[in-house]
């Protein structure tokens, strides 16, 4: 028979996040793993440091428009502004990795504490923050951030706020299903018998339980939040329209796309790569979990 | 019979005949990179099955469908309630008008009016209605069809207008006609309330084609969607956001068109578009972006016509913004406009700076000693912005999202910045820019274009300088300038003279006139450039493409070659 004591220690050891599997070796298995993790990295690395090492400044107009990529002090040419393409495709990934990065962030922490909550008090709190998650899952994701960029305007801010909204309820959710599930186990009743408070009990006990697959559903959102921060500056809703942004350098580039095909596809390769990177990242970590198997 | 369950090597369930999530991406993955290098290929197949004898040397052929790509369709076509610029194309196309405007040469010319005569006082207007002109369902046209025509925009409460119409009617003919009435059957009298001899040139404007009297009294607001004529071709069927179809109509007073149908198809995208017009799939539009017109023009199939250049572009100044009510930030910002990176960057070659001011070369009363008022001298502009204290000032910029609009308005960022103020843009939908536009307590700065319907001066510099016009009023403010009256008033004197003469010179003198003292003692518009709309063809001739620049449709001769 399993004594209390025995019953109420956390199960970190199996499946929380602090757990030694989590380790590098079982997390990076297989080629797809490396790539998809290295290509993640590589892109952070590119957009936060590559900006160091070039020159031109990426918002400095030349009446020279157009240039092709190989001429002297333009590695990727210019664009129809006669902006140095390099200059702006490197500073264009930083807000678009600001964004991802927050909303998901965001999303997560949100989204999980209102789980969490709901899950574990239950009752009347339950009811009214998930009916409230349900409303807003009700419409679709990128009409609910495009009308949130709508009212609060544009910029990397406002982005990150429409974001969070339109991805917190998913969080909020499935935290809330793992916590309903975690609260009747013995772990959770032995550590009340022992005394503890319900705030212990939901942060020490409960959410390490829970946080290797909100953890797995980060990496699926951060390609979600990849493509949603693109659309929406895509569409005009992001920053200025001077300042690099991957989104609407896809956009702007669009109807030079038969004469300078560059201008589109760099960016929308680069969007792309990010996504499926973070796609293959989360596989990985499912996997990595045990999440997968029955 | 064995129930175990099947797991790949990383222990994820394996049903037979179906594919891990895994294995999804990866095979989804190798589909898009396959779908990225097909893209070329196909667009470089469709290049060479298109490329062959130009356009313009093919010969050309009897009936058959013409494609033409337009902006868009509401699905109502009526001439009192405007909705998208091909929603009017196809109502130029159904309708006719008592005169009509040859945009090559800036003739009006007899249209179902076979002609006209003013009274002596010029407040009198006498048009002879041509009498072998059939409506699309055979009956013949009469001085009652022109009557009711007009009535129904002139005339207030009329229960056959759509909700929200805008009667363009009023404000196309200047709000100066007061009395329309029929002589006998085929003899119509206008009369004025200030004589106006370009009146003749105004009644050639979309809102003044002329509809059928029966139809629009047994239809009502319904017009829209069931629109009879006296044009080349007649309403098939429409279908709102998607396409209009029309079909020959042999009767035509001007002769039965060559083609068989034409069909208006929506197309919203640019490089769709562009697309569409190299690989034939369209064969002729007026709504290709500038940019895209480099591409097109290097396409041997496809001919990028050279038209003439009246769409005016032009910065409003909002003279009630507290920045803005100094007349020297006004004119700070117009000496900051490096026109010529517009012209080559923005509009990719297809502009002219503007020479003489609101008029281009092309226009009647273009004059090219107004080259001053449009130059570009950013020390001087520095220096205005210090005298005026208005360094670190803040102004915001709106544009429309599309098009050449924000190449051009961060261009104008940029400007803005070399003078020391802090500027910021806001791009916007059409429909939120002509809200924000026509609303003084709405915008700062907004960047925008007048496309003329009609070939004359008054429809440029009357429309943009009047104090009393929605520009003076509504878009610069300018009518609020009380320390500026007497100048808004000579202003409005010299453009009314203008239409009370035939003489070019005589008008030249006049425009030339009134917009110097604009520049000089209002300055609420600095003029940007003077472009076109990029008409091109693949596959169609004869388009009529001089007036499809200004966005009017004279399709009647229109072909498709063999």
């Amino acid at each position: 028979m399993t004594s209390l004591v025995a019953a109420a220690a956390p199960r970190r050891g199996t499946t929380g996040w602090l757990s030694a599997r989590w380790s590098a070796r079982r997390v990076l298995r297989g080629p797809v793993a490396w790539l998809a993790w290295g290509t993640l990295v590589a892109l952070s690395v590119l957009v936060l440091v590559g900006p160091l090492f070039v020159t031109a400044d990426p918002q400095a107009q030349d009446s020279v428009a157009l240039l092709p990529a190989g001429t002297a002090g333009h590695l990727l040419g210019t664009d129809d502004l006669g902006r140095d393409v390099l200059a702006r495709v490197l500073a264009g990934g930083r807000p678009f990795l600001v964004v991802c990065a927050a909303a998901t962030a965001a999303s997560a922490l949100i989204g999980t504490s209102l789980g969490l909550l709901a899950g574990f008090r239950g009752g009347w709190v339950d009811a009214v923050v998930m009916r409230a998650m349900d409303v807003l899952l009700a419409f679709p994701l990128v009409l609910v951030a495009i009308l949130m960029v709508a009212v609060l305007g544009g910029g990397t801010g406002n982005m990150i706020v429409a974001i969070t909204i339109s991805q917190a309820p998913t969080f909020a959710r499935l935290a809330r299903n793992l916590t309903v599930g975690e609260v009747s186990r013995d772990y959770v009743r032995a550590s009340r018998c022992l005394g503890h408070g319900s705030w212990h009990i939901a942060l020490r006990e409960v959410l390490p339980n829970v946080s290797g697959q909100v953890l797995v559903q980060t990496t699926s959102t951060l390609a979600v939040t990849a493509g949603l921060s693109s659309a929406l500056s895509y569409l005009g809703l992001g920053q200025d329209a001077s300042a690099p942004d991957w989104g609407y350098m896809v956009r702007a580039g669009q109807e030079l796309i038969f004469s300078n095909p560059g201008l589109s596809l760099i960016p929308a390769l680069l969007i792309t790569a990010f996504a499926v990177a973070a796609n293959f990242a989360g596989d990985d970590l499912r996997d990595a979990t045990d999440l997968g198997r029955l | 019979m064995s129930t175990q369950i099947q797991r790949d090597e990383s222990g994820n369930i394996q049903v037979p005949g179906t594919m891990t999530r895994r294995g999804f991406m990866v095979n989804a993955g190798i589909l898009g990179l396959g779908a990225m290098a097909l893209g070329p290929f196909l667009t470089a197949c469709s290049r060479e099955a298109a490329t062959g004898t130009g356009a313009t040397a093919a010969a050309l052929r009897k009936g058959g469908t013409l494609t033409f790509a337009i902006d868009g369709t509401n699905g109502s076509l009526d001439p009192a309630a405007y909705t998208t610029l091909g929603d009017w194309l196809a109502v130029d196309t159904i309708c006719s008008g008592l005169t009509t405007a040859d945009f090559a040469t800036n003739e009006i010319q007899p249209s179902l009016a076979s002609g006209w005569t003013f009274s002596a006082d010029g407040l009198q207007l006498t048009l002879q209605l041509r009498e072998d002109v059939k409506f699309h369902d055979g009956t013949l046209l009469t001085s009652a069809d022109v009557v009711r025509t007009f009535n129904r925009q002139l005339v207030d409460g009329d229960a056959s207008l759509p909700t929200g119409a805008s009667r363009p009617l009023r404000g196309a003919t200047a709000r100066n006609i007061k009395a329309v009435e029929a002589v006998d059957p085929h003899t119509v009298r206008l009369t004025l309330g200030v004589p106006d001899l370009v009146l003749p040139g105004r009644l050639s404007h979309i809102s003044a084609r002329i509809l059928q009297a029966a139809q629009i009294d047994a239809v009502g607001a319904q017009l829209g969607t069931t629109l009879i004529g006296t044009g080349p071709y007649k309403l098939a069927s429409l279908a709102a956001q998607q396409s209009i179809t029309l079909e020959a109509f042999p009767d035509y007073f001007g002769g039965a068109p060559a083609l068989d149908r034409l069909v208006f198809q929506q197309v919203a995208d640019a490089s769709t578009l562009t697309a569409g017009l190299m690989s034939a799939q369209v064969n002729a539009s007026s709504f290709v972006s500038h940019s895209s017109a480099v591409s097109l023009k290097a396409n041997k199939a496809v001919t990028v016509y050279d038209v003439p250049r009246r769409v005016n572009v032009f910065v409003m100044m909002n003279v009630t913004r507290p920045v803005l009510a100094d007349l020297r930030v006004r004119k700070a910002i117009n000496l900051a406009i490096d026109r010529s990176q517009i012209c080559a960057n923005a509009f990719a070659g297809f502009a002219d700076e503007p020479k003489g001011y609101a008029l281009g070369a092309v226009s009647v009363g273009y004059d090219p000693s107004l080259a001053d008022l449009s130059s570009y001298d950013v020390s001087a502009a520095k220096a205005l912005i210090a005298e005026a204290g208005a360094t670190g000032a803040k102004v915001s910029l709106i544009a429309q999202n599309n098009n050449w609009y924000p190449r051009a308005a961060q261009i104008l960022e940029e400007n803005l910045k070399a003078i020391g103020l802090v500027p910021t843009i806001e791009l916007l939908d059409a429909g939120s820019f002509s809200g924000r536009f026509f609303d003084v307590g709405a915008h700062d700065l907004a960047l925008w274009e007048r496309n003329g319907y009609v070939p004359d001066p008054d429809e440029q510099v009357g429309n943009l300088l009047s104090s009393t016009g929605s520009y003076g009023s509504k878009g610069s403010g300018v009518a609020t300038l009380k320390d500026k009256a007497d100048v808004l008033a000579q202003i409005d004197g010299y453009l009314r003279s203008a239409c009370q003469t035939s003489d070019d010179a005589a008008r030249r003198d006049l425009y030339t006139k009134a917009q110097r003292l604009y520049a000089e003692q209002i300055m609420a518009l600095a003029m940007v450039c003077q472009t076109q709309n990029i008409v091109v063809s693949n596959g169609a001739s004869r388009l009529g493409e001089a007036s499809l620049a200004s966005q009017r449709a004279q399709l009647a001769q229109a072909a498709l070659t063999a």
